[in-house]
């Protein structure tokens, strides 16, 4: 169970939350000017790194805000939690 | 008849519980695990192996033994493979020796279990001397301090013979340190508790048994074991070492002496609370004319016997590298060291 760190809440139990996937995949400028192609690769093709990963968490049992968190894929530590919209901080792994 | 030494052990000689093992009674004393009672009472076959009926028998003192399976039924409810080195002997018990499968109780289970949720600095997982002296700097600190062990008392290795801390018996040193933690505000401690995996970030779950050593009878208000969902700061894991056996081809040798007596590893003579199992062991007999005979190793050298092992051997030690146990012989039974 991993213990996650609401940027309103601090740190709490991974089953409070939801998963959001991937963070920072920008919705497409102009969605009519892409191809099926470009579109199926914005909508289903995500990054699979190994090492930290910038991921959507929502705190669904307490305060029902959606953050950022980076999450090292090979390890399960969560180097750092974030609001939406700000950068991606600087994590040492 | 008995293999019971005169002293020494951590047993109360002074009062004798009752307890039956495959339809048969016996005595042992509070203290006694039904392994070490067992062994006193000189029964070396506690069941057999799964497929082919060989006999099996106490390996070692702790969790880590493979022979000793025992069904145990107490307080109206009955629990398959246990091991023997791990029941607490209490009055009034019943046991039978496994053939590697047990059965569950088609009883409605008498007891009930819960479960707690809690947080803490430090959780030591251990209550040796290691984790004992972890456990006190952290009390000592301030921190809030949980400290967990399996078996009944605080003491680990130290309970096996005499040893010392500081110049002093070992002993007195864990009653201080067990003094100072029960004074401690933020420190709790968990005896007959055993941490059964670490999570993520400082999660442990540990599982405590907390009222079959008081006779196994239902208490209200008390779950008979309680899981413990631990999320700890900081994880200290001080569980100490199990000592494997020699393996030998005599492990598969279908007419071999095996395992009564096996040779059980010499850290469990220590450990088996003041039993000496001197006697000569039943001879099993060579089926079909078999005989066990001395292999060449293959593989060159003992693994367990690297080169350069011999200087770090006590002073006296004949070291045989390159050598590795090809039969076991069960003529004379092990003697424990005390």
């Amino acid at each position: 169970v991993l213990q996650i760190s609401c940027p309103w809440c601090g740190e709490r139990d991974e089953t409070e939350f939801h998963y959001g996937g991937q963070a920072h995949v920008p919705y497409p400028a102009d969605p009519d000017a892409l191809d099926d192609a470009e579109w199926a690769q914005y909508l289903f093709v995500r990054d699979n790194p190994k090492g930290p990963f910038s991921e959507r968490w929502c705190h669904s049992a307490g305060c029902r805000r959606w953050f950022n968190v980076v999450r090292d894929t090979a390890t399960h530590r969560v180097l750092a939690s974030y609001e939406i919209g700000a950068p991606v901080p600087e994590v040492g792994t | 008849m008995s293999s019971r030494l005169p002293r020494g052990g951590r047993i109360d000689r002074s009062r004798s519980l009752g307890f039956a093992f495959d339809g048969r009674a016996y005595a042992g004393h509070p203290g006694d695990t039904l392994a070490s009672a067992l062994l006193a009472s000189d029964v070396r076959v506690i069941g057999s192996s799964i497929y082919r009926g060989r006999p099996r028998g106490v390996m070692s003192a702790g969790p880590e033994d493979p022979g000793a399976l025992v069904q145990v039924t107490l307080g109206g409810g009955s629990e398959p493979m246990l091991r023997a080195t791990e029941v607490e002997l209490v009055d009034g018990l019943e046991a039978e020796g496994l053939a590697g499968r047990g059965r569950l109780s088609a009883e409605t289970e008498p007891a009930y279990y819960d479960k707690r949720y809690v947080h803490c600095d430090v959780l030591v997982v251990g209550a040796g001397p290691a984790g004992l002296a972890a456990a006190d700097v952290a009390a000592a600190a301030g921190a809030r301090v949980m400290l967990a062990d399996s078996q009944p008392e605080l003491g680990g290795s130290l309970l096996d013979g005499p040893a010392e801390v500081d110049g002093h018996p070992a002993l007195d040193w864990v009653a201080g340190v067990a003094g100072r933690l029960a004074a401690a505000p933020e420190a709790s401690v968990l005896t007959r508790t055993t941490a059964l995996g670490v999570y993520d970030a400082g999660y442990v779950v540990l599982a405590e048994r907390r009222t079959d050593h008081l006779g196994g009878v239902p208490l209200p208000g008390v779950a008979r074991q309680r899981l413990w969902h631990v999320r700890a700061r900081r994880v200290v894991l001080c569980p100490g070492a199990h000592e494997r056996a020699p393996v030998s081809p005599a492990t598969t040798a279908p007419a071999s002496c095996w395992p009564p007596p096996r040779v059980p590893t010499s850290s469990a003579g220590r450990s088996l609370r003041g039993v000496a199992p001197s006697s000569s062991p039943p001879r099993q007999r060579l089926r079909g004319g078999a005989e066990l005979r001395p292999r060449r190793n293959r593989r060159g050298r003992d693994r367990r016997c690297p080169p350069g092992a011999g200087e770090l051997a006590p002073p006296g030690t004949e070291v045989l590298a390159g050598h590795a146990v090809t039969a076991t012989h069960a003529r004379r039974a092990w003697r424990a060291s005390r």
